[in-house]
């Protein structure tokens, strides 16, 4: 009985709701119709997984298999290193490459001169637009052993040449400080509106106060931008295990494998000799459910410490 | 509060500050375009030269080769003129649904907002994966038509949740309150009071798709089979991957054939890089005005 | 150049072995053009299962197929006019998709496995048996038999079948019938150096390393400067591996027949003598320093940045050192006679689907390409109109007829044969005897050094077979393995590791990664090919 007098009042309200705001609701009618059509129909394909998928039988029709795929992949003899480096490149992104953007529009923000300031924020979007194949040919010229920018500062100095692409602990540093160049200024846009957005009479008032540009930045900028510095932090939490194919595939050769072997290249490799859909989708759900898990747990812990959360 | 100090320390650590943000500043520009100098130098240089790493700060061997042999290369033009129109009907499309999604989500008066929100949110990191993905496409029949490059990507969840968040945090719900009670409807509020009060977090979010359509190959590779209909990035993967495709097959009766390709590859490389980045980049200026502006109105919510 | 020698030669040793390969069955091969093969007279005769019981060109009423093609180069096969012709002459009409050769992979996986997919895969049959044994392609053994009696009377011929049978021992593509050739790239040497230097070509790798010696340490190219000569280059894809084709035992690299075996080559003995054989050239610094980094792509702008290479390996000299200089570079002579060589009959290159409803209609169509004449309409278009015959007889490329102004563009836009997939056809004898030298002599040059390296050959062994159960484990074993092995050659030759040191714990790691299950496998395909 209670339950039924709640679940009216629970439509009546819907309904007086639906009634009140019916332009919200004709509003996300399409955006709700789209995400239905192609992202939940679709998702039955998750099925695949534990399938021998046969195109003729469709995916429905397809023989039951069970966790096969995953027992494959998780005896695979370089499933430990492969997961190692990809949550390694993940993290080591993450750890230097969140932050960056953040200080480097807070740096810009107080920024005197405006030509200058116009002029980086400019250049710095420029590398985002250059696609990935040539920014690995533009690594792979710069990292050159015989005319590369890096060892002919290198020489200078007196050092030995590297040949940096050849050694595998110096991957990570290369993929990460490439992405940076290539990702921090568009990143910082973000920051840079948000900061925009800050109010200004709170700087007054700190500068009557007599605080220095340092503190206003710790004190007053920083706090105002948090909640888009939380959510973007917990959206790329999500994509911790989704190291890009293409870049890693691309500035992958013999001598640097051991460290440049993550689970989409190796998808790849046994994809790319028999292409497997149940395999693939496998490896695919079982990055899914990690990335869930981790915005999950990110979006807990921000609600708990920073009293901010997605959803 | 505790930053009251003499106003000599202030203005000391100020000046440092300035002059070590300046100082950054610089390098960071220098670091920024130094890559991107090298590349429009070597699109004007002997390609050899280049490669030998002769290259460093003015073109070698001075040459327009590459930009002529770019101009006889009609597949170009094509992807060219195909990419421009994907670029703006899908950034139109993306704009309007992204705002359709944002705003009735940053309504708290919006009853089935959480639940909409985590339906949502489960989409970006669950999908059914390429194939099942494939057969709705080619259900509704959109395969090999233009709108297979549209209509399957027509927003982002991500970019959405930076909207919605905008749209929360800096439109004044007392805004909202003062139109009601001038009698506006939510449509009216959104077209005559959000959206002007947006036009920064659009003209940002414009870009990102704007940007994602221009780079975008992969849904042509899954979804296009007409060469007519390729956008620019396809042919520029052709160009940049083909000599190993067809150096593979070692019956080796093409053997011209493969080496007029990556010749071309050769020579093409940086000015393709160029002809394909730069309208971006031109773009970009006009929209950080516009953006500029409409931080300005933003700003000026009292 | 001195053409007539060339020419010469490479007349007596394509027609020898054109010889050679007629004599190789007794069988009478039904030869003349497309038109004549089809003696039988009756009509449109509606067999059993709907399929025509013989099918004679034009036909009576036009028949319409949809097809996948690969880009013919450039060019779509729509506006191909050798295509237009065959077609037209059959009264047959065939509605193309034309797919970037990039994007093929992806874009047949997607077709295919959504069940999108078309009558025909012309040029563009990526993974043909393993469709065919999911029920996608049809089997054609019984169709080529019936109706295409120009391609069995080749591959009876040639012994052919073997080559294009998938592992349930059904046929589900076309083939494009070569001569034997040269498998993988060649190691060309600097013939002028040598003669500067006063050295004979190197007939065993201590030889070779004594020539290499000599171009490291003397000024080879005689510009003055002794230390600008790149002895042996090698990049990232092809590494000293591909001097292994000269060793003494047949290989193809990775697997090869030691003591009656085959063996998994980088797990034996043999491999480690020349492991440390590579590594004593990486370490006298007669091997390029990034030999093992640099790409393939800059193979290219290295060999034509001045005269600086010793050695290298490509499909031919002219892709690396470009038009002017290639022929100063010789396809090293084989020191045994075991180089591996293709069998020149590769599958895959035109496969029905189980939606065509006529598939006795094509396969009697691509028929037309296994003669003479149908190998010239493939492989030189139309005459008259991309190719003529001049007054020695010999046939040139014509390049004012608005085709195209130069032989690349012709030869990819109004021939078959562009863009580096393989075409159902036979290689016309035309090819490689006829074509005229002032037309493209670096052609005619690589066909010459070709043959040489084709005397040298054979064909390692029969085409081995595998469940696509064990398949898919050789690709989850080859996932680990062979990566690794590129690794730990990478390392032992830059001096990274001791190849003393680390031979045991390699061999180990190799265990761990599935090596023995991986010789078992090569060891019961290649004992059932021999056995049969």
């Amino acid at each position: 009985m209670n339950i039924t007098a709640k679940k009216e009042s629970f439509g009546a309200r819907l309904l007086k709701n639906m009634r009140k705001n019916w332009i919200l609701y004709l509003m996300i009618t399409p955006v709700l119709l789209y995400y239905i059509i192609f992202s939940y129909v679709p998702m039955y394909g998750v099925l695949l997984a534990f399938k021998d998928y046969k195109i003729k039988l469709g995916i429905l029709g397809s023989p039951w298999v069970g966790f096969d795929h995953f027992q494959r992949f998780f005896s695979a003899y370089n499933f430990k290193r492969l997961l190692m480096n990809t949550v390694g490149l993940s993290v080591y992104g993450m750890i230097a490459g969140f932050p960056i953007p953040i200080i480097f529009a807070l740096m810009l923000n107080y920024l005197r001169h405006r030509k200058l300031k116009k002029a980086v924020q400019m250049v710095s979007y420029a590398p985002y637009f250059i696609s990935t194949v040539v920014i690995c040919g533009m690594i792979s010229i710069f990292m050159s052993q015989d005319s590369g920018i890096f060892n002919v500062i290198r020489g200078f100095f007196g050092m030995e040449p590297v040949d940096f692409l050849a050694k595998p602990e110096w991957f990570k540093h290369i993929y990460v400080w490439s992405g940076i160049w290539q990702g921090m200024g568009w990143s910082s846009i973000i920051y840079i509106s948000a900061l925009a957005g800050v109010d200004y009479e709170m700087h007054e008032a700190a500068i009557v106060d007599g605080a220095t540009k340092i503190q206003r930045m710790i004190h007053i900028d920083l706090p105002s931008i948090k909640p888009t510095i939380l959510m973007l932090f917990i959206l790329q939490m999500g994509g911790l295990l989704g190291v890009g194919f293409e870049k890693v595939y691309l500035l992958q050769n013999s001598l640097n494998r051991s460290a440049a072997s993550v689970i989409s290249t190796y998808v790849y490799e046994v994809g790319l000799v028999n292409s497997d859909y149940g395999y693939s989708t496998a490896v695919g759900l079982f990055n899914s459910v990690i990335s869930l898990v981790l915005v999950v747990t990110a979006n807990q812990l921000s609600k708990k410490f920073a009293g901010e959360s997605l959803f | 509060m505790k930053w009251r100090k003499s106003g000599y320390r202030k203005s000391y650590s100020d000046k440092i500050f300035d002059i070590v943000n300046l100082l950054v500043m610089i390098i960071l520009l220098f670091i920024f375009v130094w890559p991107l100098w090298f590349v429009v130098i070597a699109s004007f240089s002997d390609p050899n030269q280049v490669w030998m790493g002769k290259v460093v700060l003015w073109p070698k061997g001075f040459t327009l080769i590459s930009y002529e042999e770019l101009l006889q290369y009609k597949r170009i033009w094509t992807g060219y003129a195909n990419t421009i129109f994907y670029t703006v009907v899908g950034t139109l499309v993306n704009l309007a649904m992204t705002v359709c999604g944002a705003y009735p989500l940053s309504r708290k008066d919006f009853m089935p907002r959480h639940v909409v929100m985590i339906l949502l949110m489960i989409t970006m990191y669950f999908s059914g994966g390429l194939i099942p993905t494939y057969l709705v496409v080619s259900k509704l029949g959109l395969v090999n038509t233009r709108w297979a490059m549209i209509i399957p990507g027509a927003m982002s969840v991500y970019n959405m949740i930076v909207t919605r968040t905008y749209f929360m945090n800096s439109i004044p719900s007392s805004l909202q309150e003062a139109a009601t009670l001038d009698g506006a409807s939510s449509f009216q509020y959104l077209i005559r009071v959000v959206l002007p009060l947006s036009k920064p977090i659009l003209a940002v979010i414009g870009l990102y798709y704007a940007v994602g359509h221009w780079n975008d190959f992969y849904s042509a590779l899954i979804y296009i089979y007409d060469d007519s209909m390729l956008p620019l990035q396809s042919f520029l993967r052709d160009i940049l991957m083909s000599t190993k495709l067809t150096l593979n097959n070692m019956s080796g009766v093409d053997m011209a054939t493969a080496a007029a390709k990556a010749q071309l590859a050769q020579t093409l490389k940086y000015s393709v890089i160029i002809v394909s980045t730069v309208p971006v980049l031109c773009i970009y200026p006009f929209i950080q005005k516009y953006f500029v502006k409409g931080v300005m109105i933003g700003s000026v919510k009292g | 150049m001195k053409l007539k020698k060339v020419i010469a030669l490479t007349l007596t040793a394509a027609v020898s072995l054109s010889v050679l390969a007629g004599c190789g069955n007794g069988e009478q091969p039904s030869s003349g053009n497309g038109s004549s093969s089809n003696k039988e007279d009756s009509k449109g005769n509606a067999g059993t299962d709907g399929m025509l019981d013989s099918v004679s060109f034009p036909l009576a009423e036009t028949m319409t197929f949809t097809a996948v093609s690969g880009m013919n180069g450039d060019y779509t096969m729509t506006d191909n006019i050798a295509m237009q012709k065959a077609l037209k002459d059959a009264n047959i009409q065939i509605d193309f998709t034309n797919v970037l050769h990039a994007d093929l992979g992806e874009k047949l996986s997607t077709m295919i496995n959504g069940n999108n997919y078309p009558d025909i895969f012309y040029k563009s049959c990526v993974d043909a048996d393993k469709y065919g044994i999911q029920g996608i392609m049809i089997p054609l053994e019984d169709l080529i038999r019936k109706y295409a009696p120009n391609l069995t009377a080749l591959l009876d011929e040639r012994d052919g079948w073997q080559y294009i049978t998938a592992s349930d021992g059904h046929i589900y593509s076309l083939p494009q019938v070569d001569l034997p050739g040269v498998n993988r790239p060649a190691y060309w040497i600097n013939k002028r150096w040598m003669d500067n230097l006063g050295l004979k070509e190197p007939t065993s790798f201590e030889e070779l390393y004594e020539v290499l010696k000599a171009f490291k340490e003397q000024d080879a190219n005689g510009n003055g400067d002794p230390d600008d000569e790149i002895p042996l280059f090698c990049n990232s894809w092809l590494n000293p591996f591909f001097l292994l084709q000269y060793a003494d035992f047949p290989n193809t690299g990775k697997d090869g027949i030691i003591g009656g075996e085959l063996r998994y080559v980088p797990a034996t003995e043999e491999y480690k003598e020349f492991l440390a054989y590579a590594t004593k050239l990486y370490q006298e610094g007669l091997m390029y320093k990034n030999s093992f980094t640099v790409s393939h792509d800059e193979q290219a702008p290295m060999g034509q940045s001045g005269d600086v290479l010793g050695s290298f390996f490509d499909a031919g000299a002219f892709l690396t050192v470009g038009r002017d200089h290639d022929e100063d570079y010789i396809a090293l002579t084989p020191w045994a006679d075991c180089l591996d060589l293709s069998a020149g009959i590769s599958g895959g290159t035109l496969t029905i689907s189980d939606k065509c409803e006529h598939p006795e209609v094509v396969v009697a169509w691509a028929d037309q390409f296994y003669t003479e004449d149908g190998g010239k309409l493939a492989w030189m278009g139309v005459e008259g109109e991309t190719y003529q015959y001049n007054d020695e007889g010999q046939w040139e490329w014509i390049l004012d007829k608005g085709h195209g102004e130069d032989i690349t563009t012709v030869r990819a836009s109004s021939a078959l044969q562009g863009g580096g997939q393989g075409h159902p056809s036979v290689q016309p004898r035309a090819w490689m005897e006829g074509m005229s030298a002032s037309v493209d002599p670096d052609e005619v040059y690589l066909n010459l050094q070709r043959l040489k390296l084709i005397e040298h050959g054979q064909v390692p062994w029969p085409r081995l077979t595998y469940t696509e159960e064990q398949q898919k484990e050789l690709g989850t074993i080859g996932a680990d393995i062979n990566p690794y092995v590129d690794e730990y050659m990478a390392k032992v030759v830059t001096g990274e590791y001791n190849l003393e040191e680390t031979w045991d714990e390699y061999i180990n790691t190799l265990k761990g990664m599935g090596l023995d299950r991986l010789e078992e496998l090569y060891k019961g395909a290649y004992d059932a090919a021999m056995a049969r």
